[in-house]
């Protein structure tokens, strides 16, 4: 059974609390580490929220690069194989579409680290 | 002597600084009247004093810096009597710099080195220079500048004997760096795909270098002084190196150093035009800017590097900390800033092939 309310939940309302109620009340010099925080407290929200966008893009480019040869463990378990492969010049006759398979990747990572930042930069 | 006057900062530094003052100017006296932390470094401290010395020839008030290595420090960066010899030498090239006056290299007494340099006025903040209300002609007064500063600290070439802990480039200085930050990123030891691929770009796109000479290595928006609208000091030297010119301005236009004003190509402040007619007024010779895009993309990786190391001292245990924990988390937006400049250099190429 699971309790409630859920982790993401407890986030959010720790967050709200340390902006709203705690932020006002602080010297200025500690402001800094209350955005921080709270800015922590947002991504792990996002973490734990996160649809399986992430995976996916890792399963597109492990499967573009090595085919069935790809483990199913995703990136995690493969990325010192991808590194290397891209130090040795593995891929350099196709170094632009792995550009886009990382791009995929990296889109995933920003929506839970900084979605705002990918607005930014002319994604979503 | 009484160092402990609105004191702020380190007393025990202050009251040490105050002696070691003494002897040095064969002063009767150092009174400090205060001293305080300076914001910024994560790897320096910076301790403003404000002191009057009795006698000899030094006599008078004195607003002057304390700079010091604080508990951490990286492996890439300068120590303190090194960061000195190159201030020396920038100041003796003429670029504006706070005036480097005395180091303190240590023999056990405090525990580390510090030098003294005057305190130059003014701010470093960069959000007020990239949000502010300069107007056009007045941010290209200040890249004007920012360019001269530059082009005189080039003129600076090895050999130079002060500077001999220097190391040259292994093969040009791109090569040397791309060596380099694959060194540092198999030091830390978790593998980084995304980076590799623009090591790979980097390698395979490295321009054939035309020159080396002394580089400031972290000339970006905040780390010079603005007073009045204009620059007073270039700061924080501890990345110097020799190395290909272009690395610099990369550093300073590196979309990752635009404080999120991605428009203002220049630090977040304006244009390449402006910077450029200031680097030629000094150099001679026209700046070659369709090399630019390249050392930008350099700029981005060195700053994916540095945040990588940043966010392994929280994730080693050797440094807790909120901040250098979230330095960990903007990785992505680095990684993507180096794709998507990649892919605008090879989509402008392809467009002109």
């Amino acid at each position: 059974m699971r309790s409630l309310p859920t982790a993401a939940e407890l986030l959010k309302i720790a967050r709200e609390g340390l902006l709203n109620e705690l932020l006002p009340h602080l010297p200025k010099e500690h402001h800094y580490t209350a955005l921080m925080a709270a800015n922590a407290l947002a991504i792990s929200m996002r973490e734990i929220q996160a649809d399986d966008g992430q995976h996916k893009a890792e399963a597109a480019l492990l499967h573009e690069l090595y085919g069935s040869a790809a483990p199913d463990e995703g990136m995690d378990a493969l990325a010192g194989h991808l590194a290397h492969d891209l130090r040795a010049g593995r891929f350099d006759a196709r170094l632009e579409a792995v550009g886009d398979l990382l791009l995929a990747e990296v889109t995933a990572r920003l929506r839970v680290s900084n979605p705002k930042y990918l607005k930014q930069a002319g994604l979503n | 002597m009484d160092a402990n006057k609105e004191t702020t900062g380190t007393p025990d530094i202050a009251a040490f600084a105050a002696a070691f003052l003494k002897k040095e100017t064969g002063a009767d006296g150092v009174e400090i009247h205060s001293c305080k932390r300076l914001g910024g470094g994560a790897i320096q401290e910076n301790l403003a004093l404000d002191l009057t010395i009795t006698g000899g020839p030094w006599a008078g008030r004195h607003e002057l810096v304390l700079r010091t290595d604080s508990p951490s420090s990286l492996a890439v960066s300068l120590g303190r009597a090194e960061e000195f010899a190159v201030l020396k030498a920038a100041f003796g090239a003429g670029v504006k710099v706070p005036e480097p006056l005395w180091l303190h290299r240590d023999a056990g007494e405090l525990g580390k080195d510090f030098y003294l340099m005057r305190k130059a006025g003014g701010s470093a903040a960069a959000r007020p220079l990239v949000r502010g209300d300069l107007t056009t002609d007045e941010r290209d007064a200040l890249l004007f500048e920012l360019g001269g500063e530059l082009a005189k600290l080039h003129t600076v070439r090895p050999p130079v004997a002060s500077l001999d802990f220097l190391p040259l480039p292994d093969g040009t200085p791109a090569q040397s760096r791309v060596a380099e930050y694959r060194r540092l990123i198999d030091a830390i030891g978790r593998p980084q795909p995304t980076l590799e691929w623009a090591l790979r770009w980097l390698e395979l796109n490295a321009p054939a270098s035309t020159e080396t000479t002394l580089t400031h290595g972290d000339f970006r928006t905040g780390n010079y002084m603005v007073e009045n609208k204009h620059l007073s000091a270039v700061l924080d030297w501890e990345f110097a190196g020799w190395s290909d010119p272009m690395e610099d301005l990369g550093w300073l236009c590196a979309r990752c150093w635009r404080f999120g004003a991605w428009e203002h190509e220049v630090g977040g402040v304006g244009g390449t035009a402006a910077l450029a007619r200031g680097y030629a007024s000094i150099s001679g010779k026209p700046v070659d800017l369709s090399l630019l895009p390249y050392w930008e993309v350099m700029g981005i990786m060195r700053w994916a590097v540095i945040a990588l190391m940043q966010a392994e001292r929280h994730l080693s245990g050797e440094q807790p900390s909120l901040e250098l924990a979230l330095t960990g988390r903007m990785l992505p937006e680095i990684e993507l800033d180096l794709i998507q400049e990649i892919q605008t250099i090879e989509k402008e190429r392809a467009r002109h092939a």
